[in-house]
Formats: C-alpha cells, structure tokens, sequence
C-alpha cells in the first residue's frame, strides 16, 4: 500500500521532487525563469548523488529538445523543462520528436512570450505546441503538477508520444502549499523501470538496427503522417487507462475534464490552470446568491477532449471560455476554438462568448470571473449585445 | 473575498523589500500551518525578482482545502517587514484593509507616528523593531525570522514550536546556512518577546 505524506512545497519543489522519485536517466535543460528554480532544485539533487540522472547543461532549448530526441531514441528515459521564449525556440524540434514518436516529458512552466518581455504568467508559450503532435496535461496546482509528472511518464511511454506538463509560472512554481507525496517505491514501481525495450525500436538494440529521422518523399510523407494521425487518437484511451491506474496509489481519481456544479448549470466557465481554483470559489459566491452556474476545467488539452465536453455542455445555455492568451486571428482565443468545436457537437449547442485573461501574470481576482459570468448571461438573454465574441476582462482602455 | 463562500481562511498580506527575506517567512508561516495539518498557501507576487523593490506576498491558512489563487484584497491581518513602505506605497498596504484588520509592523517608530502615518487610529497594531534584532543577532538587516516571532505572538495562528521546526529545515540545505540556525532562532525568540501590541 502506498505510504502518503503532505508537506508544503511550492510548484517548482513539487515538480523536482517528482523527477527525484522517477529517477530519469537523462535531463537535457536550459535556464529560463520560472523554471530556473526547478532545475536547481533538482541539480541538486544530481549533485548529492540521490538520482542516477546524467543532466546535460546545453546551450539553449533548441539543443536541449535535440539531446532528449536523441536519448530518447536510444532508450532512455527523458525530461527537460522550460517557460515562455524557451518553448518558442524549441517548437522546431518538438515536431521531431513527436513524429520519431519518442516519449519525453516535457515540463512547461507557463510563461508570457515578448514583446514586450514578461517573466511572468499566460499560457501562450504553450499555444505555441497545440499543433505538434505532443500529449499536453495542464495542472491547477502543485498537487496536480506532481501526480501530471508521474502519470505522464507512463501515459508518454505507452502511447509512443511525448508529453507536456503545464504549470502556471511564479503562481504555482513559486507559491507554497500543502502537497500529498507518494513514497518513492510506489512512484518507481508505478512508472517501471527504465529498460530501453520499454520502446519497440530503441537505437541501443544493435540486433536490431533501424533508422530514426530519416527523410520521407511525397511517396511516403502522407502514410507516417496518417499513422501518427490515428496513433493520436489512440491516446484517448491510454491516458484514462493510466488515469485509472493512478486513481489506485494515489485514492485520486483524474478525468479529462473536471467538471464543478454543473449537474443543473445555467451558465458554465471553462478554464485551464491554476485560475480553476478561483474560477470555483466564484462558482460558490453566484451559488449563494441563487444562481445555476457551474465550472469546467480542461486537465488533458491534446488530444482535445470534444466529446467529454460537448456532454458536458449539452444542458447549459451559456458557456463563456476563459483564455490565458491571444490567438490575434480575429475569432477569440486557443482554448475557445476547441470548445466551440465542442459546442457544435453538443445537444442544445449553448451560447458560447470568449473573455481574455491573466495575460503576462496580470492578477485574476474573483471579481474579475464574477464579471464574465454576469457579461455572459446579459449577452445570452440578449440584454446586452455584441460585434465580437471575445474580450479583455481586466483590461484598461 | 473568502468572506463571500463559507469557508473560514484567515488571509494575510505582507509587504516588504526584496532581499529582506519577506517570501521566505511568508512560506514558513504557510509551512508552519501545514505541519499542523492544516492547509497553507504563501503566493508571492513578483515585480522584477530585483533586491529592494517592493514585494506582495498572500499568506492564507484554512481547516478547508484553499481552491483560489487570487491574491489576497481584503487582508486580516497586514505584515509591514520593511518601514520605509509606509512612506512609499501606503496606498497599497491599507488597501482593501478596515478597522478589523490588524497591522503587525517592523519599526523603531512609537506607534502614534505608525498610526498617524498609515491612516488607522483605531486598528489592532503591533509593533517590534525586527531590523535591529536582526542587526544585533546576525548583523545583517534581514528582519524576517524575527518577523516571524512577532506575527506567531500577535497572531496566535501558528505556534513557536513549528515555526522553529520551520527554521531548522528551511535553513538545513546547506552547512553555510546550518550555521545561521542559532542565531535565527534567537532573532524568532526575540522577536516573539520583544513584539508590543500600542494603546
């Protein structure tokens, strides 16, 4: 039986502790607050000696992506992390990874991208991978940033895609707060170990000898493209297996989506990350005062939950999408194309609008949520009207 | 806002300077509640993580699980780790504050010019010169240990004994900063005795 213990650990902490227990073999890594506290955490602990992991200090996120292709290709068992422009400059590679379909993990501490520069949180470095072929968790706290890391190990090995594990930058990877931790022996037994037959064709097995990267002609670029297309549907499934299997040594039983009071909804607010928590404290102001409101966050954004949320959506009659970041396409926000995606599939097919929020760590208040709710029901009963369907809460003009 | 659900959480905001170790007791007072069994949460909001600028921290403790991640607007209690802000953003320390909140201050100021200062004649205050135990204990002017003492006897909201179980464990990383564990532990001590609460 797993031995469980809560201590306080902020997100950065949390997530090193979880690289301690998993012991990977390989960390290739950059510095780029926030994640720069992460990896000297667990610098440290590669200095003690507590983790056999070799750490390969590179020269920017570009090589850090290339040196995990490469392990991971070998065998190994692989993570790197980074934040905001450190992702943007490793999206060349990411594409290479996932269609050499290689398990890394990949640990995204969300960060604003420039210009102008900001250190701080939105969600738009991890817009930048939406289309990569890459399976992508988001956590609302340093609780669901360990146990993401731990099953994403898994979730990444059995599907034969890598994976990124989102956290919100400074308000989760600096924060402290009460985290349950798994003892080491379960995380271990949990992921396995890290034999390079975990893989089917680990470039270490000289009996078998294959070739990684190679190129493709117009002949053949179409069919590996169409593999990795139905592999990623496949990937449903084998993140609610390893959902389930967790839901075992950690007595928590993860979902797609989480869904807060929406049995009997009216009016639903949807986001990712740390703001969920926020967004639930405002659900149960308006339920004080009478309302029918409810929340839903998204905890697997790729591949894209559409069916689980379009169920989830087929009673309400107004939804409004809360986005951490800017398309600038002239339609609304990332998070707000897919759920309109899932609106289209729903039953009764709610209004739908898009609020803009947190952009560059900006402070989200509950104020702030209360405003799109009561915006989204005027809109709805068609008091109020509108010439787009998106906009800035928190904004000054 | 917490006031608005049903739970009972006892928020706190600190305002200090970066450098003087303000997120640091923020997370130790979090800490200290957690080992308690209850829940924690010390959110640190960060201009430009530059030494000598102004930093906000939201402390909140609860028997209840804390789901927001807002930062804290309507503060119980207000900790003032550096004195020279009282002068520079008093606007943003008695923001979101009323005649309830109670005012913890580091200062060498008697507590009728902190009032008068700060705009809150009728409010809970207490004061302790935490700048100056800590220049007498370990010479630099770090003021947060002592800080700490001062809140845990303001407050009762955490007890000394997980605070100091915080010190030696939030100071045990490294031999260089093992040693500065007596010394801090003073300045706690110190900090707890010395702290007044003004007519």
């Amino acid at each position: 039986m797993a031995q469980k213990k809560v201590i306080a650990l902020t997100g950065n902490q949390a997530a090193a502790e979880a690289m301690r227990q998993i012991n990977f073999d390989i960390a290739a890594v950059y510095p780029i607050s926030p994640q720069t506290e992460l990896m000297g955490f667990f610098a440290e602990y590669v200095a003690n000696g507590e983790v056999d992991t070799e750490m390969i200090a590179v020269d920017g996120e570009h090589s850090a992506m290339a040196a995990c292709i490469g392990a991971a290709a070998a065998g190994a068992r692989v993570i790197t992390a980074s934040a905001g422009p450190g992702i943007a400059y490793m999206v060349e590679n990411l594409y290479v990874a996932s269609g050499m379909r290689l398990p890394i993990v990949l640990l995204d501490v969300n960060r604003a991208l420039s210009a102008p520069l900001s250190i701080h949180c939105d969600h738009a470095d991890s817009m930048l991978t939406r289309d990569t072929s890459w399976i992508s968790l988001f956590s609302e706290n340093a609780q669901e940033a360990y146990h993401n890391i731990i099953m994403a190990t898994k979730i990444s090995e059995k599907a034969l895609f890598p994976i990124i594990v989102n956290y919100d930058g400074y308000i989760v990877s600096h924060s402290i707060e009460d985290v349950e931790i798994l003892d080491d022996e379960t995380v271990r037994n949990f992921v396995g170990p890290s034999d390079i037959h975990r893989i089917p064709y680990p470039l270490l097995d000289v009996k078998k000898p294959v070739t990684y990267g190679a190129t493709a002609q117009p002949d053949y670029y179409t069919e590996c493209k169409y593999q990795q297309h139905v592999d990623f549907l496949k990937v449903y499934d084998i993140v609610r297996e390893v959902f389930n299997e967790f839901a075992e040594i950690a007595d928590v039983k993860y979902d797609f989506i989480e869904e807060y009071k929406t049995e009997d909804a009216e009016y639903i607010g949807i986001s990712m990350g740390s703001s969920f928590g926020t967004l639930k404290d405002v659900v149960d102001i308006l339920r004080n005062q009478g309302k029918k409101v409810g929340a839903i966050k998204i905890r697997l954004f790729r591949p894209f939950p559409v069916k689980e949320l379009a169920e989830a959506l087929s009673n309400a009659k107004g939804v409004a999408v809360l986005d951490r970041a800017d398309s600038f396409d002239g339609i609304g926000g990332p998070l707000f194309k897919d759920v309109s995606t899932a609106v289209m599939m729903s039953q009764n097919r709610p209004f739908i609008h898009n609020f803009i929020y947190g952009l560059g760590g900006r402070e989200v208040k509950e104020e702030d949520f209360l405003k799109a709710f009561d915006r989204l029901e005027r809109l709805e009963k068609g008091i109020e009207t509108r010439d787009r369907f998106v906009e800035y809460l928190q904004v000054r003009e | 806002m917490a006031t608005a659900t049903d739970k009972e959480t006892i928020e706190i905001r600190w305002h200090g300077r970066g450098g003087q170790g303000t997120v640091t007791a923020a997370k130790m007072l979090a800490s200290a509640a957690i080992i308690k069994g209850k829940h924690g949460q010390a959110m640190p909001e960060f201009g430009l993580e530059r030494s000598g600028t102004p930093v906000k921290v939201s402390t909140r403790i609860s028997n209840d699980i804390i789901n927001t991640r807002a930062p804290v607007v309507n503060p119980q209690i207000v900790i003032i780790t550096d004195p020279s802000l009282m002068f520079t953003i008093k606007d943003q320390i008695i923001s979101g504050t009323d005649e309830n909140t109670v005012f913890i201050v580091n200062t060498n100021f008697p507590a009728d010019k902190v009032r008068k200062i700060l705009g809150i004649p009728n409010n809970q205050l207490w004061i302790v010169d935490a700048s100056k135990i800590a220049l007498e204990e370990f010479g630099r002017n770090i003021p947060n240990t002592a800080m700490l003492g001062a809140v845990a006897k303001a407050t009762g909201i955490v007890d000394l004994d997980a605070v100091k179980q915080e010190i030696e464990e939030a100071f045990s990383a490294s031999s260089k900063l093992r040693a500065l564990i007596p010394q801090n532990l003073k300045a706690l001590e110190r900090g707890y005795n010395e702290v007044y609460k003004a007519d």
